[in-house]
């Protein structure tokens, strides 16, 4: 496992939420340098305005020259992030088997 | 942009990248000529013929191109000597190129029989400069009386490949930016359409996303691009997005789609067509999989052995730099802005040629 920063989601990743999901993710990934690792183990969902959240979040960090790398997907999440074609845009954290 | 200006942009970039080579060509004879960037540029400029034709769907002249340049690519490692009778062969090979290119020009965008046949011979001559792994140099010169070959050289001598092709749609999804508020999850649309078939290659376009502070998480930004293999009908597949119809504007490429479409297509799109080039080509739409079969197929055979590693595939990557490159042209240009190919008595003739196909 690396000591790389961890941004924790604790809602879904779904419209409901994203608004609210915005302003600390943001933040986190202007804060500091190197991976940063989202932890979405309490994400049960993700859905399109979810996906360009994480999209949005993934085209600031390269702009900073940082990585994200997701911990705790959720099958249903994976199954989606499979399905749009990004699993190589938001890869596991090292260490990450879930 | 339509249709006529982005062909002939093609067209007459391609007779300057074949005037080029085929002076670089006869520049190979002088002594004291730099053989290595002579080679360079004759690779490079087949190698952006090969990458440009395939942005039209020219399939023929994509698979003829791809042979060329494996002979090119020998020469330009050091693997293989070029000598006069390659030089011959190769000059022969680019008339055949500026025939393709005439004939695209003249609007006809598949070669007849005896194109197809006489792509099918330079390919077999061809074929003797590379390698032969296992010994059967004999079926690596054969090819030429091979119709699968022939087809594969040729890439519509035979409706083969096609045969496959009847199944390979393309979606294009954009959306109004209240769909999402809307309560409607264009993926969940997406992972429905599934039903009807098997998404091939997809690709997820976030270049609409505004900037970090501005952006309305809630609106929609993204738009899809979605190859997909599957028997319904346009219909039906139209009926998967039939509630989401009022937000979302769907684009579908039929089977068998021509050319016009494709650059129909790229003009409807809001994003750039250099940007749409690598996203269609990524989703594997824009130069379907029939082709790879059949450049791997042909690979195969005319080697007279399993295809080399990274046969099949080395097309995706280095097409891509030219496509880049071509379509960054092809905006900057105007389309009758250049002068045609110089027309000029070829005073070179293979050999093993008939004189028909010269003279």
């Amino acid at each position: 496992m690396s000591d790389a920063p961890v941004h924790r989601f604790d809602a879904d990743l779904t419209i409901a939420h994203v608004a609210a999901l915005k302003p600390a993710l943001l933040q986190a990934v202007a804060a500091g340098d190197g991976p940063l690792v989202l932890d979405l183990g309490a994400v049960a969902e993700l859905d399109t305005a979810g996906l360009q959240l994480l999209l949005l979040a993934r085209r600031e960090a390269a702009a900073r020259g940082r990585v994200l790398q997701l911990r705790g997907v959720a099958p249903a999440v994976r199954d989606l992030l499979a399905l749009s074609r990004v699993e190589h845009l938001l890869p596991d954290a090292p260490g990450d088997d879930a | 942009m339509n249709m006529d200006n982005a062909l002939q942009t093609f067209i007459a970039e391609g007779r300057e990248l074949l005037e080029a080579m085929e002076q670089a060509l006869l520049a190979l004879g002088q002594p004291e000529a730099g053989a290595g960037e002579h080679i360079a540029a004759i690779f490079r400029g087949a190698h952006t013929i090969k990458g440009s034709a395939g942005l039209f769907g020219l399939e023929h002249i994509v698979a003829f191109t791809h042979g060329v340049e494996s002979v090119l690519d020998r020469a330009r490692d050091g693997r293989l000597a070029i000598d006069d009778e390659l030089v011959v062969l190769l000059l022969s090979c680019c008339d055949h190129l500026a025939g393709a290119l005439d004939a695209v020009d003249g609007g006809r965008l598949e070669p007849t029989p005896d194109e197809s046949a006489q792509a099918a011979a330079l390919a077999a001559q061809l074929t003797r400069y590379l390698p032969v792994d296992d010994g059967a140099a004999e079926a690596g010169a054969a090819p030429a009386t091979d119709p699968t070959v022939a087809a594969g050289a040729t890439g519509a001598a035979a409706p083969a490949p096609a045969a496959d092709s009847g199944r390979g749609w393309h979606l294009s999804l954009r959306f109004a930016p209240d769909v999402l508020r809307n309560g409607l999850d264009p993926l969940g649309f997406i992972r429905y359409l599934t039903r009807l078939g098997r998404i091939t290659g997809l690709r997820t376009v976030d270049d609409a996303l505004p900037a970090a502070e501005a952006m309305d998480p809630e609106s929609c930004h993204l738009g899809f691009e979605i190859a997909l293999e599957s028997e319904a009908s346009k219909a039906e597949i139209e009926s998967v997005f039939e509630f989401i119809a009022d937000d979302c504007t769907l684009r579908i490429l039929p089977p068998g789609r021509r050319v016009e479409d494709f650059v129909a297509l790229i003009d409807a799109l809001p994003e750039a067509p250099l940007r749409l080039g690598e996203i269609l080509l990524a989703c594997g739409s824009l130069t379907d999989r029939e082709l790879q079969a059949a450049l791997a197929a042909q690979a195969a055979q005319a080697l007279g052995a399993p295809p080399r590693p990274g046969w099949a595939t080395c097309w995706w990557p280095s097409s891509w730099c030219r496509l880049r490159w071509w379509t960054r042209r092809w905006r900057a240009s105007s389309a009758s802005a250049r002068p045609p190919r110089r027309d000029r008595p070829r005073t070179v003739r293979c050999a093993s040629m008939p004189t028909s196909w010269t003279g």
